[in-house]
């Protein structure tokens, strides 16, 4: 009796495991480790870039990136330019919601007016009105002449106007609803998001039939999911675990410059800074902005803290891109030299600040922020930290009336430098739809003028030397210290093919197995 | 001058005594042949010795930053090809001498394990006696409090209470406290209850003495052994939850990582070949809470009147 009983569970264990073993051979599903679980799934509160990054898998926009981040025809199937301020749209027809409603002109002039009123209203201040011609047709107007409106475009996610207005901006999160190649099946958070494939999607359904997005925020585990098969392919490769990743057969590690900057935003054009106990705010002085810049030895954090995986920034953007200077030389460590000037602005002996940083965001950027802390303190700035998941530290830091320091990141995923400046550095509250995350409350008219004419011009190489004037303008007052470039580790099993993006993004719909 | 040095020999020959009397109890004997209990005082002391004096032997402070070098991060130990004898056992990320910030981290975790304990001793005590002597609406009351507690487990408690108030060790404390108080209130209310019919509390009452006399004399000196089994035991649950909560980025401040901290700064590596820098504090820890239970079920042993 007790031996048949043994065997009756060996077979049941036999069996379980060989059901088991069938559900991970299937060649149309990918699991997917992320860093970060997106913080809505409604596209239009906030431009985080996990968040757009899944949002993508449900919406579509009038166009989008190619993996080089060219410009291509989506949802609008050409378009033309009537004069500079003036831009036509004919969109694609029969497209549908996942609903079954249909996609017009009107979804996307609604999409507009709906981000109008949210804290990414910047994506459409250059959008002076959209008209709807008919319902495949799109008028647009911009503000002033406007070279990089595409850039714009790409990333308005459009919603059903339909839908939205009848559920309300709760169920909208929870239960979207786009035109893009993926339907949300469940959405549990920070456990998983499940899609499957719109088999009627426009542009003809994804070769991946079912996607699991799985935020696993610690890297060790999410190294250690893919090791063991849990999931297909990881993003954000701890720095520790690459060599161990690329000398594994079954597995590939894919590396490539990132345009994902990570600096510090210095609190240096008010009187008073909230966590520096000083009558007056020391950091107005350039002398001590340019001290903190030479006490941070970056190349440092680079070889240890990143173990390799970064680049020295030398300015704000990557040499690819609209709004680079040539000739602007990086600070390299000098601590003499800081601590010289911080005695020459009259703070021989430093001042307490605290940093803020999050601790869930970026690589190893907690262990970057003790690292900064450190060195500052050997110049005589005694750093405290205030490290905080991301979910706190983004609207913590936003109004900028609790920071004196921040570290950030900022990835020029529309291809110059205008987007950063225009929300980081344009001075606040003067120009609507500008400066709205201005942390540092940076105010230079030069610079907001450099920046405005830069987005009222036609013409893209007009646009890079008002850019450039602004990137030299920001870098002489250091209004940002730049740090480096994050390299972007992502690594996958060898079986799952895909284009890497250069802007990081990990899309199920350009993805396919091929065991 | 004479009568006050005969007072003085009084009081010595008594303190003698009473150290004689010691060494001659039952207690102190079985105590000499119970190895773990030794063991456990060896392994206390020695963290003792550690958290007092460690400071001035190690090379570095690891809360110094301006003494702590990047250059140095992730050295694996001195006996590992690449480690060097100034760091005996490896580095973390930030190039801390892990010994070094396990002296210091057990530090922090013995004074968290510690005060958290005189701190919930105090208020539970205080409380349960309260609560046990009265009787009537005080009883019901806080026994309610500690019941709604009680159904919650108690990282979860504290866990909430830190993400709410913040990081520090001022706020790990009160958190501690707000848990660890239940234990004492409930079990000092049962041996008040038991203690409160007998004769010579209805004796004291007889002839008139007030009740504070009454419990702070009479009631709590017989309640005492079973707080101080409780006691010790919880500086060991404390040093846990610390590290737990730490462990969890709830708990001490990152630039003054306690043995939790450590733990999880390393495992974040582990992974990645550094294993160092988690091993060795997740050893300290396991070995300081290993002492201080070893002496706990000895003490449960020897106190507990239903255990004889």
């Amino acid at each position: 009796m007790y031996k048949k009983g043994l065997i009756v569970v060996i077979i049941t264990l036999l069996l379980t495991i060989a059901v088991g073993s069938y559900g991970f051979a299937q060649d149309d599903e990918l699991v997917v480790g992320l860093a970060n679980d997106a913080l809505y799934l409604d596209p239009h509160q906030q431009n985080e870039t996990t968040t757009n990054m899944l949002c993508k898998h449900i919406y579509d926009s009038l166009v989008n990136h190619t993996a080089d981040m060219e410009i291509v025809p989506s949802l609008a199937k050409s378009w033309e330019r009537n004069s500079d301020t003036e831009w036509v749209f004919y969109l694609e027809e029969g497209v549908k919601f996942h609903n079954g409603n249909e996609f017009t002109a009107s979804d996307f002039k609604y999409s507009v007016d709906r981000i109008r009123d949210t804290i990414i209203a910047s994506h459409v201040a250059n959008i002076e009105e959209v008209t709807v011609v008919d319902d495949y047709t799109l008028k647009i107007e911009t503000v002033k002449p406007y070279a990089v409106l595409l850039r714009d475009l790409q990333k308005i996610m459009i919603v059903d106007e339909e839908y939205a207005e009848k559920v309300g901006d709760e169920k909208l999160n929870m239960e979207p609803v786009g035109t893009g190649p993926y339907e949300l099946v469940e959405w549990i958070k920070s456990d998983h998001i499940t899609m499957v494939a719109n088999e009627d999607y426009w542009d003809g359904a994804p070769e991946i039939k079912k996607v699991t997005f799985r935020p696993i925020t610690n890297n060790a585990t999410r190294t250690a999911a893919l090791l063991s098969g849990d999931v297909d392919l990881i993003n954000d490769v701890s720095v520790r675990d690459a060599e161990r990743i690329a000398s594994n057969d079954d597995l590939t590690l894919i590396e490539k410059p990132s345009l994902r900057l990570i600096y510090l935003h210095v609190d240096g054009w008010r009187e008073k800074s909230p966590t520096i106990d000083l009558e007056s705010n020391p950091m107005q002085d350039l002398r001590v902005r340019q001290a903190i810049y030479y006490g941070i030895n970056v190349d440092e954090i680079v070889e240890f803290t990143m173990n390799g995986h970064a680049y020295p920034a030398d300015q704000y953007v990557p040499s690819t891109l609209l709004g680079y200077v040539d000739g602007i030389e990086r600070y390299h460590h000098d601590p003499e030299k800081a601590k010289e000037l911080l005695a020459e602005a009259g703070y021989p002996d430093g001042f307490t600040v605290t940093l803020d940083a999050p601790n869930d965001r970026y690589v190893n950027d907690a262990e970057v922020a003790q690292a900064i802390a450190s060195q500052l303190s050997k110049i005589g700035i005694n750093v405290e930290l205030n490290l905080m998941p991301k979910s706190v530290f983004f609207d913590y830091v936003r109004p900028g009336d609790k920071s004196s320091l921040v570290m950030s990141g900022w990835s020029a995923t529309t291809g110059d430098s205008g987007r950063m400046y225009e929300v980081f550095l344009v001075t606040r509250d003067k120009y609507e739809g500008l400066g709205g995350s201005n942390r540092g409350h940076y105010t230079n008219d030069d610079f907001d003028q450099a920046v405005i004419a830069s987005n009222n011009t036609a013409s893209l190489k007009e646009r890079d030397q008002h850019l450039q004037e602004a990137t030299q303008i920001a870098f002489d007052d250091l209004a940002l210290i730049p740090l480096y470039y994050q390299e972007d580790l992502m690594a996958k099993k060898s079986y799952v093919e895909f284009t890497p993006r250069v802007d990081n993004a990990v899309f199920a719909f350009e993805m396919s197995i091929n065991k | 001058m004479a009568e006050t040095n005969k007072i003085g020999k009084d009081i010595e020959i008594k303190k003698k005594n009473r150290l004689k009397e010691f060494l001659e109890s039952e207690f102190f004997f079985n105590y000499k042949r119970n190895i773990p209990a030794i063991i456990g005082t060896i392994i206390i002391i020695i963290f003792l010795l550690m958290a007092t004096i460690g400071p001035l032997l190690v090379t570095q402070n690891p809360y110094n930053l301006s003494e702590i070098q990047l250059m140095d991060a992730y050295k694996p130990p001195a006996w590992v090809d690449g480690g060097e004898w100034k760091f005996p056992l490896g580095t973390d990320s930030q190039g801390r001498d892990i010994l070094s910030s396990v002296v210091y981290g057990s530090r922090i975790s013995l004074f968290i394990g510690l005060t958290g304990m005189l701190l919930s001793s105090f208020i539970g005590t205080v409380l349960g006696l309260a609560a046990g002597y009265f009787g009537g609406k005080i009883d019901s009351f806080i026994m309610r409090i500690a019941d709604i507690q009680l159904s919650f487990p108690a990282t979860l408690i504290a866990l909430f209470i830190m993400s709410i108030a913040g990081r520090g060790i001022d706020n790990l404390l009160i958190a501690l406290t707000l848990v660890g108080w239940v234990i004492y209130a409930r079990t000092v209310r049962g041996a008040t209850l038991s203690e409160k019919k007998k004769e010579y509390v209805e004796a004291g009452k007889v002839i008139g003495l007030p009740s504070r006399k009454i419990i702070t004399k009479h009631i709590l000196p017989n309640v005492m052994t079973s707080m101080i089994v409780i006691a010790t035991i919880q500086v060991g649950t404390f040093i846990l939850t610390e590290a737990t909560l730490s462990f969890l980025g709830v708990g001490v401040p990152v630039t003054r990582p306690s043995l939790g901290l450590l733990v999880k700064n390393g495992f974040d590596v582990l992974f990645s070949g550094l294993w160092w820098a988690s091993t060795f504090p997740g050893l300290f820890i396991m070995l300081l809470v290993f002492g201080i239970n070893m002496l706990g079920d000895f003490l449960r042993d020897e106190l507990n009147p239903r255990l004889k």
